[in-house]
């Protein structure tokens, strides 16, 4: 009967652990200032607030797809790294660049490129407990698909959100934060290179790379909910950095409507993003 | 005698932890029935999950980045046993540029920006008047989700 008592004691005990866990999930983190959206009664009252920043491939999209953009193999971080990944923080940051690469590929119809990071990114969000996601099926549905960019596409953005909602509900906020965080660099680091740094290569390109200090702040105020966490802490240190040199271009529009700033701020901005983006890969 | 109590132990935690994934299944399943709203040949939807349980009455805010020019589809649905939502996209200075009709169950809003902006979704859960009258101390809670997509 002891016994009977010990197991039910215990089960209690876990059951007051995972729900105290999960009503903080609730809070609403009432930093307002460096995302400009302004915080009210109505936000505070509400059971939550997501802070929807763009998945690896909407990163890419928005960075990287113009008529003009080039598919260059160098860029991507190499899957022979994988390896290299074995803290929770490495790994979730690489499963968002990886994510990018693969998006990147995707654009421009590097049928098995795709595939191998997709397989990359299964193994990697395998060892983070993600499963079923990336899994067999999507992979075959993409070799099924490779003549089909559309779908394709569709693919990688279910397999983000199985990714997403299974870390969300299982509470890991600050992974999928990581990855978010991952993806972006990546791009901008894709981005970055094909300006090659400067202003005139393409301005459709450096204005799409300046209208980044939009989604920064965003990203800024969700991390800083989790900064608890000294991998969090870090990687918002990495993302002020790149939020200083935002500062300093102080970027505006041109006569066709193009951001632009000096070329010494454009390329500040493009070499924080490449020493960090070196860092999340090493 | 021990090793009984271990196992039985372990396997209480598997059984719980097994019952919590199943819980925690939540609102994906819910949320991918509205990719055909979305209309996924044209929208590319942005691979986030944005959706829990709520209960009428209740709400929650989306903040998310919106580049001009570029044509996005937003899809609010909730379960059919919720009297219905209503939504609303607000600027940064909470200054409504959108707000839905009432109750419905499924309703999507196509916008395209003259300008980029990080923009607050707004989206609540409606009382029915016997929801209003029979308040519960703890009121069943059924999914709700907002699918963003972009073309």
């Amino acid at each position: 009967m002891n016994k009977i008592k010990t197991v039910f004691v215990l089960g209690l005990l876990l059951n007051f652990l995972f729900s105290c866990n999960n009503s903080e999930t609730n809070t609403v983190n009432g930093k307002s200032d460096s995302d400009s959206i302004i915080i009210n009664n109505d936000s505070l009252a509400a059971q939550k607030v997501f802070y929807s920043l763009p998945a690896p491939h909407e990163v890419a999209s928005i960075l990287i797809e113009h008529p003009s953009a080039s598919y260059i193999s160098e860029y991507l971080n190499p899957i022979e790294k994988k390896d290299n990944y074995t803290t929770t923080k490495s790994k979730a940051l690489n499963l968002g660049i990886y994510g990018t690469d693969l998006s990147y590929a995707s654009m421009f119809e590097q049928n098995q490129t795709v595939i191998n990071y997709m397989a990359t990114s299964k193994m990697i969000a395998e060892e983070l407990g993600i499963l079923q996601v990336f899994n067999e099926e999507a992979i075959k549905k993409l070799e099924g698909n490779v003549n089909n960019k559309d779908e394709i596409i569709n693919i990688i953005s279910e397999s983000f959100l199985d990714s997403d909602a299974y870390l969300i509900e299982s509470g890991q906020y600050e992974v999928a934060a990581i990855i978010l965080v991952g993806g972006w660099v990546e791009g901008m680091h894709i981005a970055c290179k094909l300006s090659k740094k400067d202003l005139k290569t393409n301005p459709l390109l450096t204005s799409r790379i300046l209208e980044q200090d939009q989604t920064l702040p965003l990203m800024i105020s969700h991390l800083e909910q989790y900064q608890e966490n000294e991998g969090i802490k870090e990687i918002l240190g990495d993302l002020q950095k790149i939020s200083a040199a935002y500062t300093k271009a102080n970027s505006t529009a041109n006569n066709e409507g193009f951001l632009t700033c000096s070329s010494k701020d454009f390329d500040h901005i493009c070499n924080t993003i490449f020493e960090i983006r070196e860092k999340y890969v090493k | 005698m021990k090793f009984k109590l271990y196992l039985t132990l372990i396997l209480l935690i598997a059984v719980y932890q097994e019952t919590l994934s199943q819980m925690d299944v939540g609102c994906k399943v819910f949320v991918k029935k509205g990719f055909s709203t979305l209309d996924t040949s044209t929208f590319t939807h942005d691979g986030r999950y944005n959706a829990l349980k709520l209960s009428p009455g209740q709400t929650f805010e989306i903040y998310k980045p919106f580049y001009k020019t570029r044509n996005y589809r937003i899809v609010v649905l909730a379960d059919e046993k919720l009297p219905g939502i209503t939504f609303e996209i607000l600027d940064v200075y909470r200054k409504p540029i959108y707000t839905s009709g009432k109750y419905d169950i499924t309703q999507y809003y196509d916008y395209t920006p003259d300008k980029n902006q990080n923009l607050v979704i707004r989206v609540k859960v409606g009382e029915s008047e016997k929801n209003k009258t029979d308040k519960k101390d703890t009121p069943e809670t059924f999914c709700v989700g907002v699918l963003i997509g972009y073309e």
